[in-house]
């Protein structure tokens, strides 16, 4: 790009005006600014709001404004590089309407569950919040209340969250909406190796010589790894693409070998693929016999729906997650049923196509990388499918080396630093600690300075339960925290609405703009977010980024971490806690949660001298103490030397991230392998150390149908996911002018047959139906999906048209997490 | 010749000088400014709302409101005889064509514009840069990717020379 001098000048005294105005100007203008260093704007790094890739981005700030972002040229996991979204950022903060000031419904200027929302102070928000929450565990105890929260917090609010909940008021009902998108994964890396997270890392991009997509569409979801994945491809002419996936997407325009399956049929392609490592004897034997042990899996064990569902009624064992030793003669019986003849009937793969699949993984020669994403994890046998991968690639020992490497992407930014490692789930503590563990709760307990007995042993509700109880009315106080669960969760009509609107119920929403969940709440808490306050994400590849604030809140919103902590002042231990607890630890007499939790002299242990004088931190700043490092070192201590290792603070904000474990300040790339991971003592190769006896599980499991299939009168599957344009709900991207006009409302892409035979039109308005809801769309039979016959798919990022209307609350019996790619719906002319 | 408005002097003496994109089916055959009485018919005829007022009062397309569905209803409104639809293409002159200013350049991975593309005449180059391709044989000239581009990098330009500065 040229510019002369006097366009230069132009340029930039524009891009500044708009900015500050918060009018849209078209991008290069914006990026003109970012490309010189001859203007005031202060450049300072942060990880990109949206995705798990965790791209870095350099954020220009200029008047207490961001004006610019531009990918970092330093990030080791985008290269500079950005996605359309990324090149974005700077205008998510800036929306028309930004919630500036607390809202609470009333009528006649009190609280009133059908009152209109006014605004109110945080005073007054807080005392009528306070006291909803004192109400509910006075009349009904702690598993009354609950808070719903996030993989998108920082890694201290989610530690501060899951603190507050489990230690304060007693509730393990704390879940994040991680529980939507990651649970299946983390159940099945527990299960295989007892230690959450994959054991590779991005460098796997540039050493495999295959690629296997299962149920991800890194074209658009992942793009930046995808465009690394690309190039490895195209410069590298050895290397092959498989992608499956229930229809044709972006990501099949590289595949070698494309294979469009019926849905659920993903279970029969993985054991047939295991079988044909089998039967051809192409087993690693050396590796299978040293690092594996064989277990069989419970089998119909339903499809996490209310007990009193007729689907739930029929399994025979009902929510088993229970294994069993099985002899490697076993598991080849159990195997031999799915023949390539059996498989392609189920899946409707070419039988061809299947075989070149099932060779690359039994080739010992050929370094094979898989990758999923919500087609594995949102899936009734989701933690079935993590675990048959893992089958595949320790019955060839491709794991844990480069380019070998199974490797489970993550949906958002921080699922993996903040939702998983922090444990911010109903049944997790920090490091892969679990509340119903005693010995776990111990450590919890000891390092939170905590009287024995502080931590609930009985796991909480969890996402989709949590729903349900607000509707039964067992769960009456309740606070959704940065994601926008009406719109996300399943079955919104019979299972999330009328929670939120049942008259025993108190809810409170803490978001930056007025989402489709803080319209259905009782109180709108407005939020600080991304770089107006310090974070840390942690990415898909276990890597740990930091970031300063760099500009401050509008009007009176307020950081997660702020609300979380100046909530806690509100509660005195003798209204939260039983006598019994306290006259374990009587100093904690007539004090608050605050100083309970936060001012226990590990979270208050550094002081605001730390912080930089000209670096703005509001939270510290408010609370006197840097509450960021002070959280983060607590935290820190659960996982240093337990395999879950992270740097000092510090390190964090100089790096441009480290991916844990790190150990004397280094990183590792690749776990449980010699060499690499300084957990492996040396001459042992390979050690699976998150299970007892270094041994990883290869876990028998079959095929068993979805929980709802198309029939004559609900006659196609739909599929929902996102698009390349939209971050999950659209709140933030959908008020960026540029990235709206490129994808304004939601789709619904079929099928061109499916569409004439409904007599429809592409761009035909359609009423689409399942038995739960109804919505209107329109109806779109080109572009970047193309459905097979039978099946659509449609994004949910649109709040005119909510797709979890249509969805089902069938979840994985053992994940909890729901399967939003199928369900059964008819489409016809609106 | 003397009485009509010639636009491309006229530009000469504005800053911002925007080629002029004429509607669809103008008969090559005809001066079209000489023979346009300004009545509005065919801005009101579209059903897509992309035709204004431009320069001097003239209609002129404009893309960044919609595309070109090619219902002839502005070329059925026109009382004159300036619409030829039997000629084979609707913008002879016109094309589409994708400036420096497109993001894919500087390492940004977008693709907008080829979503919105009916024909699929908008294809990419894989790679860490995926930058657009026109083929131009495939292009219809609808416009429908004018609109999404973030950066307004995709302009209708004249394929001949004859109204170019």
């Amino acid at each position: 790009m040229k510019f002369t001098r006097r366009e230069f000048v132009k340029a930039n005294a524009a891009a500044s005006a708009a900015a500050v105005a918060g009018v849209s100007l078209p991008a290069t203008a914006t990026n003109l600014i970012a490309s010189t260093d001859q203007t005031k704007i202060k450049w300072d790094k942060a990880p990109c709001r949206f995705c798990g890739t965790g791209c870095s981005v350099m954020v220009g700030t200029q008047n207490g404004k961001v004006v610019a972002t531009q990918g970092d040229p330093k990030s080791e996991v985008n290269k500079g590089l950005n996605c359309i979204k990324g090149y974005f950022l700077s205008k998510i903060m800036y929306g028309k309407d930004r919630l500036q000031t607390p809202l609470l419904r009333m009528k006649d200027g009190k609280y009133h569950k059908n009152g209109d929302f006014q605004p109110v102070s945080w005073d007054q928000a807080f005392d009528v919040m306070a006291d909803k929450f004192k109400q509910s565990i006075k009349e009904k105890g702690p598993t009354s209340v609950g808070m719903f929260g996030s993989g998108q917090w920082t890694v201290w609010e989610g530690y501060a969250a899951a603190k507050l909940m489990k230690a304060g008021f007693l509730s393990n009902n704390i879940d994040p909406n991680a529980r939507h998108c990651m649970a299946s994964a983390v159940v099945g890396f527990m299960r295989a190796f007892g230690i959450d997270e994959p054991m590779g890392c991005y460098d796997d991009l540039e050493a495999a010589d295959t690629f296997v997509l299962w149920g991800s569409n890194m074209a658009e979801m992942h793009p930046i790894l995808w465009s690394r994945l690309t190039d490895r491809r195209l410069s590298h002419p050895h290397v092959k693409v498989h992608v499956l996936s229930t229809f044709k997407h972006r990501s099949f325009e590289l595949a070698d070998n494309g294979m469009v399956f019926t849905p659920q049929s993903d279970l029969a392609i993985l054991n047939y693929i295991a079988n044909y490592i089998v039967q051809t004897d192409a087993v690693n034997w050396d590796f299978v016999n040293k690092h594996t042990v064989f277990k069989r899996g419970t089998t119909d064990i339903g499809y996490g729906l209310r007990p009193e569902h007729p689907l739930q009624k029929a399994a025979k064992n009902p929510d088993s997650g229970a294994m069993s030793a099985m002899t490697f003669d076993e598991y080849k019986a159990f195997l031999s049923e799915y023949t390539l003849e059996k498989t392609v009937e189920l899946s409707g793969v070419p039988a061809d196509k299947l075989e070149a699949l099932a060779k690359a993984y039994a080739d010992p020669k050929q370094k094979v990388t898989s990758f999923w994403t919500m087609g594995f994890n949102q899936h009734t046998r989701g933690v079935w499918a993590n675990n048959s991968i893992y089958n595949i690639h320790l019955l060839m020992g491709k794991i844990s080396e480069p380019g070998n490497s199974p490797f489970s992407l993550t949906g958002q930014p921080s699922a993996c630093g903040t939702a998983r490692e922090v444990g911010t789930f109903a049944h997790r503590l920090p490091a892969d600690l679990v509340v119903n563990n005693p010995k776990h709760r111990a450590t919890a307990e000891k390092i939170w300075k905590l009287p024995e007995g502080t931590i609930p042993p009985k796991p909480g509700y969890h996402a989709v339960l949590q729903n349900r109880m607000l509707k039964d009315g067992k769960l009456n106080a309740y606070w959704v925290m940065c994601n926008n669960n009406m719109q996300a969760a399943p079955n919104l009509n019979e299972e999330s609405l009328p929670g939120y609107r049942n008259p025993e119920n108190f809810i409170v929403c803490s978001d930056p703009y007025p989402t489709v969940t803080a319209q259905a709440a009782d109180l709108i808490l407005p939020t600080a977010m991304w770089v107006e306050k310090e974070g840390a994400y942690g990415n898909a590849e276990r890597r740990t980024q930091f970031w300063h604030q760099q500009v401050s809140a509008p009007g009176e919103a307020k950081s997660d971490l702020w609300q979380l902590m100046e909530f806690s002042k509100r509660f005195k231990v003798e209204e939260v806690w039983p006598a019994e607890l306290i006259a374990k630890q009587p100093e904690v007499k007539g004090k608050t949660l605050f100083d309970v939790l936060y001012k226990n002299g590990n979270v208050d242990a550094y002081s605001l001298d730390e912080v930089a004088e000209d670096q703005l931190n509001d939270e510290s700043r408010h609370f006197g103490f840097y509450v960021q490092k002070g959280l983060f070192e607590e935290y820190a201590e659960f996982g240093r030397g337990h395999g879950h290792d992270l740097a000092p603070f510090d390190m964090y904000h100089e790096k441009h991230g480290l991916r844990w474990p790190v150990v004397d300040g280094k990183e590792t790339l690749w776990r449980y392998r010699e060499g690499h991971d300084p957990y492996v003592a040396k001459g042992k190769g390979v050690d699976f150390y998150g299970k007892p006896d270094g041994k990883a599980f290869i876990i028998a499991t079959p095929f068993e149908p979805a929980a709802e299939a198309p029939d004559e009168e609900f006659d196609l599957w739909l599929s929902t996911g996102r698009v390349l344009e939209h971050w999950h709900s659209g709140t933030m991207t959908r008020r960026v002018p540029e990235l709206y006009r490129a994808f304004p409302d939601a789709v619904v892409y079929m099928h061109p047959k499916d569409a004439e035979k409904r007599k429809l039109r592409r761009g035909d308005e359609i009423v689409v139906q399942s038995r739960r809801g109804e919505l209107k769309s329109r109806v779109e039979t080109r572009g970047r999906n193309r459905p097979p016959e039978g099946l659509v798919y449609m994004p949910w990022f649109d709040a005119k048209q909510l797709t979890n209307k249509l969805t089902l609350d069938a979840t994985d019996p053992l994940s909890k997490e729901t399967d939003f790619k199928k369900c059964a719906v008819k489409v016809m002319k609106a | 010749m003397s009485s009509s408005v010639t636009l491309s002097r006229r530009r000469l003496f504005k800053r911002d000088s925007q080629p002029l994109i004429t509607l669809p089916w103008v008969s090559l055959e005809v001066d079209f400014i000489a023979s346009c009485t300004r009545c509005e018919a065919c801005v009101t005829a579209c059903e897509t709302n992309i035709i204004r007022h431009g320069d001097g009062g003239f209609p002129t397309i404009d893309f960044s409101q919609g595309e070109c569905t090619f219902c002839q209803q502005c070329a059925d409104a026109c009382p004159e005889p300036i619409f030829d639809t039997t000629q084979t293409e609707p913008w002879p002159q016109q094309k589409v064509a994708v400036s420096q200013a497109c993001l894919a350049h500087q390492g940004v991975y977008c693709r907008s514009c080829g979503e919105l593309c009916e024909q699929e005449a908008i294809s990419f180059k894989p790679g860490i840069s995926s930058v657009p391709d026109i083929n131009i044989a495939d292009c219809t000239g609808c416009g429908a990717c004018i609109a999404p581009c973030p950066t307004q990098a995709i302009a209708v330009i004249q394929t001949s020379e004859e109204d170019h500065v």
